[in-house]
C-alpha cells in the first residue's frame, strides 16, 4: 500500500484551456449558480474523486520539489497544490449581517 | 495560467489529494472563473498576486471576494450554545460553512475531523470533501454522522475534549454535539469589479 504522502508520479495530460465568457449579470443568483455548477463539476465525478489528505506535510516533505507539480504555462501541463490537514476553519475579517 | 491549473484538478482528480478547506477553495475559484470569464479571472488573479490554494485563511483573491455573513466570532470552545439548526435555516446556496466537531478524540483530530469545511448547495445538500464513501451531494446529517462516529468523537463525562482548554465548560459538556459556524459567500458587489480595467 502506497503512502498517502507519496510524491505524484508522471505527468498529467491537460486539455486546451477552456475559455469562458463573463456572465451578463453578476449578482448573488449568478454566483450561487456558479458555485453549485462548480461543486457539481468536482463532486459528481464519482470514479475520479480528488483524494483526501488529513495530515499536514512535514517541512521536509513540504519543501521537497518532488511533492509539487509545477505549472508549465507553455505546455499547459501540471499544477501544484499542497497537501495539508483540516484543523481550523477559514477566517476573514469583514463582517456584515444578512 | 490559473484557469489551466484549476481545470487540471478537474481533469486529473486522481493526481491530487487535499483536505476539505482546499477543496472548497478549488470550487469557489472555479465559480469565479465561470462568472468572470477567462480574461477577467486571469487579471483578477494577477492583481491578487497569483493563485494560491491551501488550508487556513482565504488567500488573496478569495479573501477579497468573500463576505462574512454571520459568525459567533467566538472560539469554538466558547460558543454561545445556539442549535445548529438555527444556522442551517439561514444558510443560502453558495455559502461556505464550517461544521465543528465539538468533542473530537485525539484520533479524530489526527485524522482531520476536528471539523468539516463545506459548501451549502440548497435543499439541505452540501459539497463536503473527505467523508469516506460519501455520496454527492452530501447532507449535513451524513457529515455529522461521520464526525460523531466512534473513535472520532467522544463526549463521555470525563473525556477531555480536544478542541480547547475550556473543555470543562458546561456549555461544551452539555451543549449540542456539533456546530455549524462562520459562513461566507462571494460578494457580488466586489466580484463585479474584479479584473475590470
Amino acid at each position: 500500500m502506497s503512502s498517502p504522502f507519496a510524491p505524484p508520479t508522471g505527468t498529467t495530460n491537460v486539455t486546451s484551456p477552456r475559455l469562458f465568457r463573463a456572465v451578463a449579470v453578476i449578482d448573488d443568483a449568478a454566483l450561487q449558480g456558479a458555485v453549485k455548477a462548480s461543486a457539481d463539476l468536482v463532486g459528481k465525478n464519482l470514479k475520479g474523486r480528488i483524494g483526501f489528505a488529513s495530515s499536514p506535510l512535514s517541512d521536509k516533505q513540504k519543501f521537497n520539489p518532488a511533492y509539487w507539480k509545477q505549472l508549465d504555462a507553455a505546455t499547459a501541463s501540471g499544477a501544484s497544490i499542497r497537501r495539508t490537514s483540516c484543523p481550523t476553519s477559514p477566517s476573514t475579517t469583514s463582517s456584515t449581517t444578512r | 495560467m490559473p484557469d489551466v491549473a484549476l481545470y487540471d484538478i478537474v481533469d486529473n482528480p486522481l493526481s491530487y489529494s487535499m483536505e476539505c478547506a482546499s477543496a472548497i477553495k478549488v470550487v469557489l475559484n472555479l465559480a469565479l472563473l465561470q462568472t468572470l470569464g477567462s480574461e477577467r479571472f486571469r487579471r483578477a488573479v494577477a492583481d491578487a498576486g497569483g493563485l494560491r490554494i491551501g488550508q487556513g485563511v482565504y488567500e488573496a483573491l478569495l479573501l477579497k471576494t468573500m463576505k462574512r455573513e454571520t459568525s459567533s466570532s467566538v472560539p469554538a470552545d466558547q460558543f454561545p450554545g445556539m442549535a445548529s439548526a438555527d444556522f442551517e435555516s439561514t444558510m443560502m446556496p453558495g455559502d461556505a460553512v464550517y461544521m465543528i466537531n465539538l468533542a473530537p478524540t485525539p484520533l479524530g483530530v489526527q485524522a482531520g475531523w476536528r471539523g468539516e469545511n463545506a459548501l451549502a448547495l440548497g435543499g439541505g445538500n452540501f459539497f463536503g470533501h473527505g467523508v469516506p464513501n460519501g455520496p454527492y451531494p452530501v447532507t449535513a446529517g451524513t457529515i455529522r454522522g461521520h464526525m460523531m462516529s466512534p473513535g472520532l468523537w467522544d463526549r463521555t463525562p470525563d473525556f477531555a475534549t480536544a478542541i480547547g482548554t475550556r473543555s470543562a465548560n458546561p456549555k461544551i459538556k452539555n451543549g449540542p454535539p456539533w456546530w455549524v459556524d462562520e459562513y461566507f459567500h462571494h460578494d457580488a458587489t466586489v466580484v463585479k469589479t474584479l479584473g475590470l480595467p
